[in-house]
């Protein structure tokens, strides 16, 4: 390996490391597509990725086709075929191909004409079938060996990001974040099934297991047998504990029933107990008259993911979360008296990817997150999202 | 013997309603008169048998338990409300005793504290499960900052700065909207919150609005939007 492929190579497994928690359920979790489509992005800013995805479900429809040129992204139905004919010509072949102008399969003349000089296509595979893939497209300088590594790891992780997923169908008249945002939605529904079963099923379960262990423990007469019921009892009172936990992450009640600053302020506290900073949330969304469940629930993650970077790095005693409203405009901020960091020398880091899946969830409902920080004075995250954003809602 | 506590018991869950029904009725003191598997059948069930006590679970189908709690202390001579609920979090039982709730246990806490928040909200007194204790100290030592805070002046220009901290603006805006530079705002921060005695964000936030610094709408720095 070169010398000087050494960072290069530790950046891109830190990315793909971040496309890898995409398809894992937690709080950082977006859409594993939307992931590598960002991803890619990042890395490769000169050149166009295409994204192709087969629909399912009952009734055949078009493939959607977006397309990302310079931070903007739109459907182009039109280069649909062209995706699929190099999609299905890297499926045919077992190494991952770069198809370039004199290479073997070539670059074809459509993609020429439209100026590319390279053109990498990545098949996502499910059961053995493609159904659908990126093809990154660039003017010069084709990836390097480690790119392509990193471009091929990545379509794989996306696969199996897909496979659990389980991806829902798409039509091609949504654009990127329509499409995406349906998908994101119904990883939330999925979560709150879940969620609910635990509450209703395993939850309920548990409680009257312990009402029943605690009858017998008034028949029973024998030392020996009440200590083992009592052992017993305090087995199930922790794995109730720790059900109700799980639960709380993956669709906390109180969201639903009390709204976002409760939410907030119960998030804080069992970020207290498990890791023993103090964690304090004040709201004050005093005339803030149209916010909807989709910010609710953005924000909410938002600062899930801060709290949990705040626990991984900040080393700090005291955290702050506030959620305010002003003009219209639904604010929190997360604040650590922690270590800090130096935001111009952040390096994608784990945590700095974090930062990333934050700011595109708020993307999504046309808001922003930035974040003020310095080595020894804590850090801020500020989230804000437009309160009249209205997305799904409705539909 | 005096006569017996009447208690109704509304869960949506029936295996633990059963549960807790045998629990209850095998106490001498205590006759289980009702059970109710909704908010609407609480309130029917409640006006119907006139029991001492409710035991409500928190969560139920048809409005859930604080509708039912509301209306049935709106009647004459309303049941002592017992909440029993799986959320062991500050907002739910602030919401609870809110509501006027005497007693608040969770699910999966001993029998003992169950039975014991029945009968002391029966003797007109107020139960909180001792597994909440550290959310009501958590609030009472909240407060009890604040209020010494409030005895510690702030100057004009801290004021300036609290409030448009308060109101989630970043330090860079603050610093363009107040012609400070960004280390200074930092340092004005700093000493407000060494000044109060306040420890994170959110009680600072919490003081600038019981201060009044937000009574007026907030401002908005130059070069926001």
């Amino acid at each position: 390996m070169a010398p000087d492929s050494r960072p290069e190579a530790a950046g891109l497994l830190a990315l793909l490391a971040s496309a890898t928690r995409a398809d894992a359920i937690g709080p950082e979790g977006l859409h594993p597509v939307r992931r590598a489509f960002a991803t890619i992005r990042r890395r490769f800013p000169r050149s166009d990725v295409c994204l192709l995805l087969k629909s399912r479900g009952p009734q055949p429809r078009a493939p959607i086709c977006l397309s990302s040129h310079g931070g903007t992204t739109k459907p182009a139905p039109e280069r649909g075929g062209v995706v699929a004919g190099l999609l299905q010509l890297a499926a045919l072949h077992a190494r991952p191909l770069v198809l370039e102008p004199d290479s073997k399969p070539r670059l074809p003349d459509s993609c020429r004409d439209e100026g590319y000089e390279w053109a990498v296509p990545l098949p996502f595979r499910v059961h053995q079938r493609v159904i659908g893939g990126l093809v990154v497209a660039g003017p010069a300088a084709p990836p390097s060996a480690t790119e392509m590594l990193f471009l091929e790891s990545l379509s794989g992780v996306t696969s199996l990001g897909l496979l659990a997923a389980r991806s829902i169908p798409l039509t091609e008249n949504q654009d990127v974040n329509r499409a995406l945002d349906v998908v994101l939605e119904a990883q939330e529904a999925e979560r709150a099934r879940i969620s609910r079963e635990l509450h209703d099923g395993v939850n309920q379960a548990l409680t009257t297991l312990i009402l029943r262990l605690g009858a017998v423990d008034r028949l029973a007469e024998d030392e020996t047998v009440k200590a083992e019921l009592q052992s017993a009892r305090d087995l199930a009172t922790q794995v109730l504990g720790d059900v109700r936990r799980v639960a709380r992450d993956l669709r906390p009640a109180v969201l639903d029933e009390m709204g976002l600053g409760p939410a907030l302020e119960a998030l804080c506290r069992t970020f207290t107990e498990q890791h023993g900073v103090h964690a304090e949330a004040y709201h004050l969304d005093v005339n803030c008259p149209c916010r909807s469940r989709t910010i609710d629930l953005a924000l909410y993650r938002i600062v899930q993911e801060a709290l949990a970077n705040v626990a991984r790095h900040a080393r700090a005693t005291q955290v702050g979360v506030v959620l305010a409203c002003r003009e219209g405009v639904v604010t929190v901020q997360i604040e650590d008296n922690g270590v800090g960091f130096d935001p111009k020398k952040a390096r994608p880091s784990r945590g700095h990817l974090g930062i990333v899946g934050m700011q595109e969830r708020a993307a999504l409902l046309g808001g922003r997150v930035s974040i003020e920080s310095r080595a020894g004075h804590g850090t801020t995250v500020y989230a804000e999202i437009p309160a009249d954003f209205r997305g799904l809602e409705g539909e | 013997m005096a006569r017996a506590l009447r208690l109704l018991v509304a869960d949506d869950h029936a295996v633990v309603r059963a549960g807790l029904v045998a629990l209850l009725s095998a106490q001498p003191d205590i006759e289980v008169v009702g059970q109710a598997g909704s908010a609407s059948e609480t309130v029917e069930e409640a006006r119907r048998t006139r029991p001492d006590v409710v035991l409500l679970d928190l969560s139920m189908p048809e409005g859930g338990g604080l509708r039912a709690a509301r209306l049935l202390l709106s009647d004459p001579e309303p049941p002592a409300i017992v909440v029993l609920s799986v959320h062991d979090d500050a907002p739910h039982l602030r919401a609870a005793l809110r509501s006027g709730a005497a007693g608040y246990v969770t699910k999966g806490s001993a029998d003992r504290t169950v039975l014991e928040a029945i009968r002391t909200a029966h003797a007109g007194k107020t139960y909180v499960d001792p597994a909440l204790s550290d959310v009501v100290t958590a609030e009472l030592m909240v407060s009890g900052r604040l209020k010494r805070a409030t005895d510690a002046p702030l100057t004009p220009r801290m004021q300036e700065v609290l409030r448009l901290v308060a109101w989630g603006y970043t330090t860079q805006q603050i610093a363009r909207q107040l012609s400070l530079t960004p280390k200074t705002v930092e340092a004005h921060r700093a000493r407000i919150m060494e000044r109060l005695g306040l420890l994170n964000r959110a009680e600072l936030v919490r003081y600038a609005f019981q201060a009044g610094l937000m009574d007026a709408a907030p401002p908005t720095p130059e070069g926001e939007r």
